[in-house]
């Protein structure tokens, strides 16, 4: 589950994504430290009685759940900020050790959703102009991602509008 | 201030052709998947018991060799505990606990197929085993229970070879169903939604996937060490060789004895949600059910040995397993009492999904009875390796397990297709199924205590009325799931249209939020997160 939220301040939209997280990061130790110390008990058990057959299986299930939770936690902690107004187009993508920025201009930014053919793949959302291209919203559903794509487009479109605007009213000052 | 943007329609529909079932990772198509493929095993697991029933329906060998009723006793019980009764749990859990808390998905799509497909790899397995003793050079049929305890098992033809990868396999596809289902109920919840704000089916399959993945190792360990004892030289169940035949029993039921509240916990969450809604009352002690299952969940983990009490273990051991196996009453008298208390002078309907509930509650009731007889280690010196413990472990897992499946059925039904069942099939089912299960098993009990052992394709002429009895009273239990069958088909394929709520009392109690939903409910089921508050 996510969280979409669009910010309207005047011509500025604002959008964050970012996943709908139950799980803290405390709340994860403390399920694979349970894991691990009631598994722990179980391995030793059957380790003293020379089961030790038992001991691979075990360690593959806790990393495996390790892992899964490493992933869910990292995937927890991306936000993805967007703000289209008529000064441009700005995405902030925000992860643990990473901050990326990018800058596009609202007159040549194209907003793209492309779907997958087949449902086992997700649908893509790109920011692209000029060569360069952002994939947004990855921790989306796909209807998400598509509601998402349409809100941009609109955005993107109201900006240039008025940089239209804004640019005839300029002429005519002159 | 900020605004969630708006979701009027969902435009995203299921892809077609078969690609939707073999590459889904929608929660509903592979919840599914897993109801198809409980029920058509419950079918082919029925076949088999059907087979038995009819062997024993008189003394003396009617059909085949003594050793395919045993293999056929092997096929019932690992078709029905793991191709049954747990898919039909995990479809469940598939289906509603996303809507319950809120989640647009499990946590993790791709597991969640691979997990279910993983499942008809494995029943091929089982059925191949039973194939190859009919082939040249198979070997001997699996004889030996679905406990598979050596040295019997380390004996038998290449058939144990195929069961031992179907474990494995099954295995593998419940811990990783087990991981995605506990980690979606964790990590997936709405906002508002706590732990204590859960509808119990959640907390039912919280502690049944913690469960599975504390003791699954084990049992794969167990049986990876029965395949190098049969083909690597080990001797780690041979005592030939300095190894402990009972060491397997420590193992394998270290495993099973938890596997039976695996079997039963969904079915217990189930009834938190049914009761209350056809009682038109909030659960009684909810908090107070969440700690019995928390107690069940802990000494569960510590009571395996009760199946083992004639191995000859110290008295030490034996005492400990005795107090344990009977303290599990408590949390268990507590559940049913919950229920109990939740139907007392509540607004009560009896619908199909009541009428099992109340069903199970007393049938269960009766299970824990016998149980507590099967616990006490001088009378289970008596009673073990005999038809009353079939008759007890038949009256614990058919209501306790299977009938809280075809109550959820008949209870989810409406939301899952949009339509409602037609109610007077379903009572008719519901009084067909239960009279001719008693009908089954109540007579176990008698000729089990007077002396018929179980597992054994022949019997004393003495037990020949009840056995007939038995067999006619299973032969109709049998049917009456053709009856369940067509109920469904007949709801898939049309019928009154089922509101969101098509009970009046849903809701009562918990804020599961799968009745927010259209019936049936879209492809993606929450597209923004709502809040619960």
């Amino acid at each position: 589950m996510i969280t979409v939220k669009a910010k309207p301040v005047e011509s500025e939209r604002f959008f964050v994504i970012q996943p709908n997280a139950s799980l803290t990061k405390q709340g994860a130790r403390v399920f694979l430290g349970f894991i691990v110390f009631v598994s722990l008990l179980v391995l030793a058990r059957f380790l003293l009685l020379g089961a030790w057959f038992v001991l691979p299986f075990t360690i593959l299930e806790v990393a495996f759940i390790g892992f899964i939770l490493h992933l869910i936690l990292k995937a927890n902690r991306q936000v993805e900020m967007i703000s289209v107004s008529n000064n441009g187009i700005r995405i902030v993508k925000l992860t643990d050790q990473e901050r990326e920025e990018w800058h596009f201009d609202p007159y040549w930014a194209q907003v793209e959703l492309k779907h997958s053919p087949h449902d086992w793949y997700p649908s893509k959302l790109i920011i692209r102009s000029h060569g360069r291209a952002v994939e947004l919203a990855s921790c989306l559903t796909n209807s998400e991602r598509e509601e998402l794509a349409e809100a941009l487009k609109e955005s993107v479109f109201s900006s240039r509008n008025f940089q239209e605007h804004d640019n005839h009213n300029k002429q005519i000052e002159k | 201030m900020s605004t969630d943007i708006a979701h009027e329609e969902h435009h995203h529909g299921p892809p077609k052709g078969i690609g939707r079932w073999l590459f889904s990772t929608n929660h509903k198509d592979i919840g599914t998947m897993y109801l198809v493929f409980a029920l058509t095993m419950l079918f082919v697991g029925g076949a088999s018991a059907m087979y038995i029933r009819a062997e024993l329906f008189m003394p003396g060998v009617q059909f085949m060799e003594p050793d395919f009723y045993n293999n056929m006793v092997t096929n019932h019980a690992l078709i029905m505990v793991f191709a049954v009764v747990m898919p039909a749990a995990a479809g469940l859990a598939n289906w509603m606990i996303p809507m319950m808390i809120g989640a647009p998905d499990m946590a993790l799509p791709r597991l969640n197929n691979l997990s279910f497909w993983l499942l008809p790899a494995a029943a091929v397995m089982l059925i191949l085993s039973t194939v190859v003793p009919f082939l040249p050079g198979g070997g001997s049929a699996i004889n030996t229970g679905w406990t598979l305890y050596p040295p019997l098992s380390i004996q038998t033809g290449m058939a144990m070879d195929f069961a031992i990868f179907t474990v494995h396999i099954l295995g593998v596809s419940s811990i990783l169903a087990s991981i995605n289902i506990v980690v979606t109920i964790l990590n997936m919840r709405a906002p508002g939604m706590t732990l204590f704000k859960m509808p119990m089916f959640c907390w039912a399959w919280l502690f049944t996937g913690l469960l599975l993945i504390i003791i699954a190792p084990v049992l794969a360990g167990g049986v990876t060490m029965l395949l190098f004892d049969r083909h690597f030289g080990t001797s780690f169940f041979d005592a030939a060789g300095g190894g402990d035949p009972v060491l397997f029993q420590h193992l394998f039921w270290f495993f099973g004895h938890p596997e039976v509240y695996v079997l039963l916990l969904p079915s217990i969450g189930v009834l938190a949600m049914i009761i209350p809604t056809f009682a038109r009352k909030p659960l009684f002690g909810y908090n107070s059910l969440v700690g019995g299952m928390a107690i069940l969940f802990t000494l569960g983990l510590v009571a395996w040995a009760h199946h083992q009490y004639t191995v000859g273990m110290a008295a030490g051991p034996t005492t400990w397993f005795m107090i344990i196996t009977i303290l599990i009453s408590i949390p268990v008298g507590l559940m049913l009492l919950n229920f109990m208390m939740t139907m007392w002078r509540g607004a009560m309907t009896f619908e199909t999904p009541m009428l099992f509930a109340v069903a199970i509650v007393l049938m269960f009731s009766f299970a824990g009875v016998t149980g507590i007889m099967l616990a006490v280690v001088p009378a289970d010196l008596e009673y073990h390796d005999s038809m009353f413990v079939v008759a007890h472990f038949h009256y614990a897992l058919i209501p306790g397990a299977l009938m809280g499946l075809l109550a959820a059925a008949f209870y989810w039904l409406p939301k899952w297709t949009g339509n409602m069942y037609d109610e007077r099939l379903g009572k008719i089912f519901f009084w067909w199924n239960v009279i001719s299960f008693n009908i089954t098993f109540f007579p176990q009990h008698f000729y089990g205590l007077a002396g018929m052992p179980r597992r054994i394709v022949d019997y004393n002429p003495a037990f020949a009325d009840l056995n007939m009895i038995s067999s006619l009273g299973a032969f109709a239990y049998g049917l009456s799931h053709l009856l369940f069958l067509y109920i469904v088909i007949k709801t898939v394929r049309g019928g009154v249209k089922a509101g969101n709520k098509p009970w009046e009392g849903a809701q009562i109690g918990t804020p599961g939020l799968e009745w927010d939903l259209s019936s049936p409910p879209p492809f993606h089921s929450f597209t923004t997160p709502p809040v619960v508050k």
